[in-house]
Protein backbone atom coordinates (compact mmCIF):
# COMPACT_ATOMS: atom_id res chain seq x y z
CA UNK A 1 0.00 0.00 0.00
CA UNK A 2 1.40 3.74 -0.53
CA UNK A 3 2.76 5.12 2.43
CA UNK A 4 -0.17 7.00 4.32
CA UNK A 5 -0.14 10.47 5.30
CA UNK A 6 -3.32 10.87 7.09
CA UNK A 7 -5.81 8.31 8.70
CA UNK A 8 -8.89 9.27 10.23
CA UNK A 9 -11.41 6.86 11.81
CA UNK A 10 -15.38 7.13 11.80
CA UNK A 11 -16.81 4.09 14.09
CA UNK A 12 -14.70 1.32 12.49
CA UNK A 13 -14.56 3.10 8.96
CA UNK A 14 -10.48 4.35 7.93
CA UNK A 15 -10.46 6.68 5.77
CA UNK A 16 -6.44 6.90 4.24
CA UNK A 17 -5.33 9.66 2.14
CA UNK A 18 -1.57 8.56 0.12
CA UNK A 19 -0.96 12.18 -0.67
CA UNK A 20 -2.22 15.94 0.05
CA UNK A 21 -4.58 16.86 -2.47
CA UNK A 22 -7.16 20.02 -3.01
CA UNK A 23 -10.77 19.81 -4.91
CA UNK A 24 -11.28 22.70 -6.75
CA UNK A 25 -14.61 24.34 -6.83
CA UNK A 26 -17.75 23.49 -6.95
CA UNK A 27 -16.21 19.70 -5.95
CA UNK A 28 -18.44 16.42 -6.30
CA UNK A 29 -17.75 13.58 -4.71
CA UNK A 30 -18.95 10.83 -6.62
CA UNK A 31 -19.97 7.44 -5.23
CA UNK A 32 -20.25 3.81 -7.83
CA UNK A 33 -20.82 1.32 -5.57
CA UNK A 34 -22.47 -1.94 -7.00
CA UNK A 35 -25.94 -2.41 -6.90
CA UNK A 36 -28.48 -2.83 -9.61
CA UNK A 37 -27.63 -3.27 -13.12
CA UNK A 38 -24.23 -2.29 -11.48
CA UNK A 39 -24.38 1.27 -12.93
CA UNK A 40 -22.82 2.68 -10.42
CA UNK A 41 -19.70 0.61 -10.41
CA UNK A 42 -19.42 0.31 -14.09
CA UNK A 43 -19.73 4.34 -14.41
CA UNK A 44 -17.21 5.10 -11.89
CA UNK A 45 -14.80 2.54 -13.83
CA UNK A 46 -15.57 4.45 -16.73
CA UNK A 47 -14.89 7.66 -15.17
CA UNK A 48 -11.66 6.47 -13.56
CA UNK A 49 -10.70 5.30 -17.29
CA UNK A 50 -11.50 9.23 -18.97
CA UNK A 51 -10.77 11.14 -16.48
CA UNK A 52 -7.61 9.15 -15.52
CA UNK A 53 -7.34 10.88 -11.79
CA UNK A 54 -4.70 10.56 -9.08
CA UNK A 55 -5.22 7.82 -6.81
CA UNK A 56 -4.98 9.50 -3.60
CA UNK A 57 -6.39 7.37 -0.64
CA UNK A 58 -8.99 4.66 0.19
CA UNK A 59 -11.39 3.39 2.43
CA UNK A 60 -11.19 0.67 4.53
CA UNK A 61 -13.94 -1.22 6.79
CA UNK A 62 -11.96 -2.57 9.88
CA UNK A 63 -14.61 -4.73 10.98
CA UNK A 64 -15.84 -6.28 7.85
CA UNK A 65 -16.05 -10.29 7.35
CA UNK A 66 -14.71 -11.59 4.92
CA UNK A 67 -12.05 -9.39 5.36
CA UNK A 68 -11.08 -8.09 1.74
CA UNK A 69 -7.47 -6.37 0.37
CA UNK A 70 -7.76 -5.67 -3.38
CA UNK A 71 -4.04 -6.16 -4.98
CA UNK A 72 -3.09 -3.92 -7.97
CA UNK A 73 0.84 -4.49 -9.61
CA UNK A 74 1.10 -6.64 -6.40
CA UNK A 75 0.43 -3.93 -3.59
CA UNK A 76 -1.97 -4.11 -1.60
CA UNK A 77 -5.62 -1.36 -1.03
CA UNK A 78 -8.16 -1.39 1.04
CA UNK A 79 -11.83 -2.48 -0.83
CA UNK A 80 -12.99 1.14 -1.48
CA UNK A 81 -10.52 2.97 -3.54
CA UNK A 82 -10.51 7.04 -3.51
CA UNK A 83 -9.36 9.27 -6.59
CA UNK A 84 -9.00 13.40 -7.42
CA UNK A 85 -8.52 15.03 -10.37
CA UNK A 86 -9.53 18.78 -10.25
CA UNK A 87 -12.86 19.12 -8.69
CA UNK A 88 -13.87 15.62 -8.66
CA UNK A 89 -13.45 13.17 -5.99
CA UNK A 90 -14.59 9.44 -7.19
CA UNK A 91 -15.17 6.12 -4.48
CA UNK A 92 -14.50 2.83 -5.84
CA UNK A 93 -15.43 -0.51 -5.01
CA UNK A 94 -14.59 -3.58 -6.47
CA UNK A 95 -16.96 -5.46 -4.20
CA UNK A 96 -20.87 -5.01 -3.10
CA UNK A 97 -20.99 -3.56 0.51
CA UNK A 98 -22.35 -5.95 3.20
CA UNK A 99 -25.61 -4.86 4.51
CA UNK A 100 -24.16 -5.05 8.51
CA UNK A 101 -21.67 -2.51 7.69
CA UNK A 102 -23.94 0.09 5.26
CA UNK A 103 -24.77 2.39 8.06
CA UNK A 104 -20.92 2.82 9.70
CA UNK A 105 -19.67 3.40 5.40
CA UNK A 106 -22.44 5.72 4.86
CA UNK A 107 -21.55 7.92 7.92
CA UNK A 108 -17.98 7.65 7.50
CA UNK A 109 -18.52 9.10 3.82
CA UNK A 110 -20.53 11.67 5.05
CA UNK A 111 -18.17 12.57 7.92
CA UNK A 112 -15.21 12.80 4.93
CA UNK A 113 -17.46 14.80 2.55
CA UNK A 114 -17.65 17.45 6.12
CA UNK A 115 -13.60 17.92 6.83
CA UNK A 116 -13.49 17.88 2.95
CA UNK A 117 -15.67 20.42 2.48
CA UNK A 118 -17.35 18.50 -0.71
CA UNK A 119 -19.95 21.13 -2.15
CA UNK A 120 -21.97 17.86 -3.48
CA UNK A 121 -22.03 14.31 -3.12
CA UNK A 122 -23.01 12.68 -6.12
CA UNK A 123 -24.32 9.00 -5.99
CA UNK A 124 -24.85 7.17 -8.82
CA UNK A 125 -27.05 4.14 -9.22
CA UNK A 126 -29.49 1.92 -11.10
CA UNK A 127 -33.44 1.84 -10.75
CA UNK A 128 -34.55 -1.75 -11.27
CA UNK A 129 -36.95 -1.92 -14.30
CA UNK A 130 -38.69 -4.90 -14.93
CA UNK A 131 -39.14 -4.18 -18.44
CA UNK A 132 -35.80 -2.31 -19.33
CA UNK A 133 -35.55 -4.81 -21.89
CA UNK A 134 -38.01 -2.81 -23.73
CA UNK A 135 -36.45 0.32 -23.49
CA UNK A 136 -34.01 1.25 -25.71
CA UNK A 137 -32.81 4.39 -24.44
CA UNK A 138 -32.96 4.33 -20.39
CA UNK A 139 -34.33 7.43 -18.72
CA UNK A 140 -32.29 9.39 -16.05
CA UNK A 141 -34.25 10.71 -12.51
CA UNK A 142 -32.85 12.44 -9.91
CA UNK A 143 -33.67 12.91 -5.98
CA UNK A 144 -31.32 15.28 -4.00
CA UNK A 145 -31.71 16.52 -0.37
CA UNK A 146 -29.90 20.37 0.39
CA UNK A 147 -30.99 23.35 -1.23
CA UNK A 148 -27.99 23.76 -3.54
CA UNK A 149 -28.61 20.63 -4.68
CA UNK A 150 -31.86 21.41 -5.41
CA UNK A 151 -30.70 23.97 -7.59
CA UNK A 152 -28.22 22.14 -9.22
CA UNK A 153 -30.17 19.53 -10.53
CA UNK A 154 -32.73 21.40 -11.98
CA UNK A 155 -30.83 22.60 -14.52
CA UNK A 156 -30.20 19.21 -15.72
CA UNK A 157 -33.20 18.47 -17.40
CA UNK A 158 -33.87 15.36 -16.14
CA UNK A 159 -37.08 13.98 -14.37
CA UNK A 160 -37.96 13.93 -10.72
CA UNK A 161 -37.87 10.46 -9.05
CA UNK A 162 -41.35 11.78 -8.09
CA UNK A 163 -42.25 8.56 -5.68
CA UNK A 164 -40.40 6.01 -4.92
CA UNK A 165 -38.28 4.00 -2.62
CA UNK A 166 -34.33 4.04 -2.04
CA UNK A 167 -32.56 0.85 -0.42
CA UNK A 168 -28.95 0.88 0.90
CA UNK A 169 -25.71 3.18 1.25
CA UNK A 170 -27.22 5.80 -0.65
CA UNK A 171 -30.36 5.70 1.12
CA UNK A 172 -28.92 6.60 4.41
CA UNK A 173 -26.35 9.30 2.46
CA UNK A 174 -29.66 10.79 1.04
CA UNK A 175 -31.43 11.12 4.46
CA UNK A 176 -28.60 11.84 6.29
CA UNK A 177 -26.54 14.67 4.17
CA UNK A 178 -28.62 17.54 5.55
CA UNK A 179 -28.02 16.89 9.19
CA UNK A 180 -24.20 17.13 8.07
CA UNK A 181 -25.30 20.38 5.95
CA UNK A 182 -24.54 18.52 2.89
CA UNK A 183 -25.87 18.51 -0.64
CA UNK A 184 -26.41 15.17 -1.61
CA UNK A 185 -28.09 14.09 -5.26
CA UNK A 186 -28.93 10.69 -6.44
CA UNK A 187 -28.59 9.99 -10.08
CA UNK A 188 -30.71 6.69 -10.63
CA UNK A 189 -31.43 5.29 -14.18
CA UNK A 190 -33.34 2.52 -15.62
CA UNK A 191 -31.51 -0.26 -15.69
CA UNK A 192 -31.61 -4.11 -15.53
CA UNK A 193 -32.07 -5.28 -11.74
CA UNK A 194 -29.32 -8.21 -11.34
CA UNK A 195 -27.60 -8.21 -14.93
CA UNK A 196 -24.77 -6.06 -15.92
CA UNK A 197 -25.94 -2.71 -17.70
CA UNK A 198 -23.12 -0.76 -19.21
CA UNK A 199 -25.67 1.55 -21.92
CA UNK A 200 -27.56 2.57 -18.78
CA UNK A 201 -24.53 3.09 -17.08
CA UNK A 202 -23.35 5.11 -20.43
CA UNK A 203 -26.74 7.49 -19.91
CA UNK A 204 -26.15 8.07 -16.12
CA UNK A 205 -22.66 9.62 -17.52
CA UNK A 206 -23.66 11.38 -19.74
CA UNK A 207 -26.30 13.57 -17.19
CA UNK A 208 -23.39 13.50 -14.65
CA UNK A 209 -21.39 15.45 -17.52
CA UNK A 210 -23.85 17.79 -17.48
CA UNK A 211 -24.10 17.82 -14.14
CA UNK A 212 -20.26 18.96 -13.10
CA UNK A 213 -19.51 20.20 -16.59
CA UNK A 214 -17.27 17.98 -17.05
CA UNK A 215 -16.24 16.23 -20.79
CA UNK A 216 -17.34 12.54 -20.67
CA UNK A 217 -17.15 10.29 -23.85
CA UNK A 218 -18.87 7.23 -23.37
CA UNK A 219 -17.96 5.97 -26.93
CA UNK A 220 -16.11 3.08 -25.67
CA UNK A 221 -18.33 2.34 -22.92
CA UNK A 222 -20.80 1.30 -25.44
CA UNK A 223 -18.35 -0.31 -27.73
CA UNK A 224 -16.84 -2.21 -24.99
CA UNK A 225 -20.32 -2.93 -23.88
CA UNK A 226 -20.22 -6.54 -24.82
CA UNK A 227 -17.17 -7.66 -22.86
CA UNK A 228 -17.76 -5.65 -20.15
CA UNK A 229 -20.84 -7.54 -19.55
CA UNK A 230 -18.75 -10.88 -19.79
CA UNK A 231 -16.24 -9.36 -17.62
CA UNK A 232 -18.80 -8.38 -14.88
CA UNK A 233 -20.97 -11.23 -14.86
CA UNK A 234 -19.52 -12.92 -11.46
CA UNK A 235 -19.59 -9.46 -9.73
CA UNK A 236 -23.24 -8.85 -10.63
CA UNK A 237 -23.79 -12.36 -9.31
CA UNK A 238 -22.68 -11.34 -5.78
CA UNK A 239 -23.82 -8.10 -5.84
CA UNK A 240 -27.45 -9.69 -6.68
CA UNK A 241 -27.01 -12.02 -3.74
CA UNK A 242 -26.45 -8.97 -1.38
CA UNK A 243 -29.06 -6.88 -2.66
CA UNK A 244 -31.27 -9.44 -2.12
CA UNK A 245 -30.51 -9.25 1.68
CA UNK A 246 -30.66 -5.86 1.71
CA UNK A 247 -34.44 -6.12 0.50
CA UNK A 248 -33.44 -4.55 -2.64
CA UNK A 249 -36.25 -5.63 -4.58
CA UNK A 250 -38.57 -3.42 -2.58
CA UNK A 251 -37.40 -0.29 -4.35
CA UNK A 252 -39.43 -1.51 -7.24
CA UNK A 253 -42.86 -1.77 -5.09
CA UNK A 254 -45.45 1.01 -5.29
CA UNK A 255 -45.60 3.06 -2.31
CA UNK A 256 -48.22 2.89 0.34
CA UNK A 257 -49.09 6.50 0.51
CA UNK A 258 -50.42 9.05 -1.89
CA UNK A 259 -48.52 12.14 -0.12
CA UNK B 1 -23.30 -3.29 49.39
CA UNK B 2 -23.50 -7.18 48.33
CA UNK B 3 -26.86 -6.50 46.61
CA UNK B 4 -25.39 -3.75 44.78
CA UNK B 5 -22.70 -6.09 43.65
CA UNK B 6 -25.14 -8.76 42.85
CA UNK B 7 -26.63 -6.36 40.30
CA UNK B 8 -23.71 -5.78 39.03
CA UNK B 9 -22.78 -9.31 38.17
CA UNK B 10 -26.52 -9.90 36.57
CA UNK B 11 -25.84 -7.07 34.62
CA UNK B 12 -22.35 -7.98 32.96
CA UNK B 13 -23.28 -11.19 32.50
CA UNK B 14 -26.41 -10.10 30.90
CA UNK B 15 -25.00 -8.03 28.83
CA UNK B 16 -22.56 -10.38 27.83
CA UNK B 17 -25.10 -12.44 26.61
CA UNK B 18 -26.36 -10.07 24.26
CA UNK B 19 -22.89 -9.14 23.07
CA UNK B 20 -22.50 -12.83 22.39
CA UNK B 21 -26.05 -12.86 20.58
CA UNK B 22 -25.22 -10.28 18.18
CA UNK B 23 -21.50 -11.71 16.85
CA UNK B 24 -23.27 -14.86 16.57
CA UNK B 25 -25.99 -13.38 14.05
CA UNK B 26 -23.51 -10.84 12.49
CA UNK B 27 -21.02 -14.39 11.41
CA UNK B 28 -24.17 -15.92 10.85
CA UNK B 29 -25.67 -13.25 8.28
CA UNK B 30 -21.91 -12.98 6.56
CA UNK B 31 -20.49 -16.38 6.60
CA UNK B 32 -21.39 -18.56 3.78
CA UNK B 33 -21.62 -22.74 3.87
CA UNK B 34 -19.91 -23.81 0.91
CA UNK B 35 -22.80 -24.76 -0.94
CA UNK B 36 -23.65 -21.28 -0.67
CA UNK B 37 -20.63 -19.75 -2.32
CA UNK B 38 -19.89 -22.37 -4.59
CA UNK B 39 -23.33 -21.43 -5.71
CA UNK B 40 -22.03 -17.98 -6.19
CA UNK B 41 -19.91 -19.22 -8.71
CA UNK B 42 -20.61 -18.12 -12.25
CA UNK B 43 -19.31 -20.96 -14.89
CA UNK B 44 -18.00 -18.46 -17.89
CA UNK B 45 -20.00 -20.42 -20.45
CA UNK B 46 -23.25 -19.90 -18.30
CA UNK B 47 -25.40 -16.64 -19.21
CA UNK B 48 -26.54 -14.38 -16.37
CA UNK B 49 -30.24 -14.62 -16.56
CA UNK B 50 -33.53 -13.23 -14.62
CA UNK B 51 -36.82 -14.24 -14.45
CA UNK B 52 -39.74 -11.67 -14.55
CA UNK B 53 -43.12 -13.11 -13.45
CA UNK B 54 -46.23 -11.76 -14.71
CA UNK B 55 -50.10 -12.28 -14.54
CA UNK B 56 -50.30 -14.73 -17.11
CA UNK B 57 -46.91 -15.03 -18.50
CA UNK B 58 -43.15 -15.52 -17.34
CA UNK B 59 -40.66 -13.47 -19.26
CA UNK B 60 -36.80 -14.27 -19.37
CA UNK B 61 -34.07 -12.66 -19.83
CA UNK B 62 -30.73 -14.15 -20.51
CA UNK B 63 -27.85 -11.72 -20.88
CA UNK B 64 -25.51 -13.19 -24.24
CA UNK B 65 -22.87 -10.77 -25.20
CA UNK B 66 -21.46 -12.08 -28.26
CA UNK B 67 -23.42 -14.65 -29.16
CA UNK B 68 -24.28 -15.91 -32.65
CA UNK B 69 -27.88 -15.60 -32.98
CA UNK B 70 -28.06 -17.84 -35.92
CA UNK B 71 -26.49 -20.52 -33.66
CA UNK B 72 -29.44 -20.27 -31.19
CA UNK B 73 -31.16 -23.18 -29.86
CA UNK B 74 -33.72 -23.72 -27.41
CA UNK B 75 -35.25 -26.81 -26.42
CA UNK B 76 -38.26 -26.59 -23.36
CA UNK B 77 -39.51 -29.89 -22.33
CA UNK B 78 -41.37 -31.03 -19.13
CA UNK B 79 -40.02 -28.10 -16.61
CA UNK B 80 -36.82 -27.67 -18.46
CA UNK B 81 -35.31 -24.79 -20.33
CA UNK B 82 -32.14 -25.84 -22.45
CA UNK B 83 -30.05 -22.75 -23.76
CA UNK B 84 -27.14 -22.81 -26.50
CA UNK B 85 -25.29 -20.73 -29.01
CA UNK B 86 -22.01 -20.09 -29.83
CA UNK B 87 -20.02 -16.95 -29.77
CA UNK B 88 -19.50 -14.69 -32.81
CA UNK B 89 -15.74 -14.64 -31.50
CA UNK B 90 -13.95 -16.68 -29.24
CA UNK B 91 -13.24 -14.98 -25.82
CA UNK B 92 -10.05 -15.98 -23.83
CA UNK B 93 -11.17 -16.28 -19.81
CA UNK B 94 -7.99 -13.47 -18.98
CA UNK B 95 -9.78 -11.41 -21.56
CA UNK B 96 -12.33 -10.97 -19.14
CA UNK B 97 -10.08 -10.66 -15.84
CA UNK B 98 -10.38 -14.80 -14.70
CA UNK B 99 -6.56 -14.26 -13.35
CA UNK B 100 -6.03 -18.01 -12.55
CA UNK B 101 -7.96 -20.01 -15.01
CA UNK B 102 -7.33 -20.48 -19.09
CA UNK B 103 -9.50 -21.27 -21.83
CA UNK B 104 -11.54 -20.07 -24.62
CA UNK B 105 -15.27 -19.41 -24.58
CA UNK B 106 -16.81 -20.40 -28.11
CA UNK B 107 -20.56 -21.34 -26.94
CA UNK B 108 -22.83 -20.22 -23.97
CA UNK B 109 -25.26 -23.13 -22.26
CA UNK B 110 -27.50 -23.00 -19.89
CA UNK B 111 -30.46 -25.43 -18.34
CA UNK B 112 -33.41 -23.65 -16.16
CA UNK B 113 -35.52 -25.28 -13.95
CA UNK B 114 -39.11 -23.44 -14.96
CA UNK B 115 -42.18 -23.02 -12.76
CA UNK B 116 -45.04 -26.01 -12.93
CA UNK B 117 -47.23 -23.83 -14.43
CA UNK B 118 -46.03 -22.93 -17.61
CA UNK B 119 -47.07 -23.66 -21.06
CA UNK B 120 -43.89 -24.41 -22.88
CA UNK B 121 -46.01 -25.33 -26.24
CA UNK B 122 -46.26 -21.82 -26.47
CA UNK B 123 -42.95 -20.70 -25.74
CA UNK B 124 -41.95 -17.42 -28.05
CA UNK B 125 -38.51 -15.41 -28.38
CA UNK B 126 -36.59 -12.69 -29.44
CA UNK B 127 -33.23 -11.18 -29.09
CA UNK B 128 -32.91 -7.56 -28.52
CA UNK B 129 -29.87 -5.38 -27.85
CA UNK B 130 -27.87 -8.86 -27.06
CA UNK B 131 -30.34 -10.50 -25.09
CA UNK B 132 -31.95 -13.33 -25.31
CA UNK B 133 -35.82 -12.80 -24.38
CA UNK B 134 -37.84 -15.74 -23.60
CA UNK B 135 -42.10 -15.26 -22.96
CA UNK B 136 -43.84 -18.54 -21.66
CA UNK B 137 -47.33 -18.09 -21.10
CA UNK B 138 -49.21 -19.97 -17.77
CA UNK B 139 -51.24 -22.50 -17.88
CA UNK B 140 -54.73 -20.70 -17.91
CA UNK B 141 -56.07 -21.76 -14.26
Amino acid sequence: MPEIIREEIYDGIAVYEYEEFDLKEPSFFVLGLPDAGLVGGISVSHLIRVLNPREIGGIDILRMTPPIVIIKKGDPRPPLRLFAKDNVLILAAESPIPPSVIYQLSHGILEYSVKRRIDYMVSLTGLGTPNRVEISKPKVYWAASGKKALEEVARLGVDRLDDGILIGPYAVILKDATRYRLNSIVLLVECFPDLPDPEAAAEILKVFSKLTGTSIDVSKLLEEAEIIRMRTKELMKHTAKVMNQMGKSMEMRPSLLYT
Amino acid sequence: MWRDIEELRRYIVRRMLEIWGEIEGEIESMMQTPEELSSIRVDPKEPLHSVYEYEDKYVIVMDMPYADNASLQINAYDRTLEIKAKLKKAVHVDEIGYRFSSGVIQEYRKKITLPPDVDVSKLTYKVLRGRLIITIPKIPR
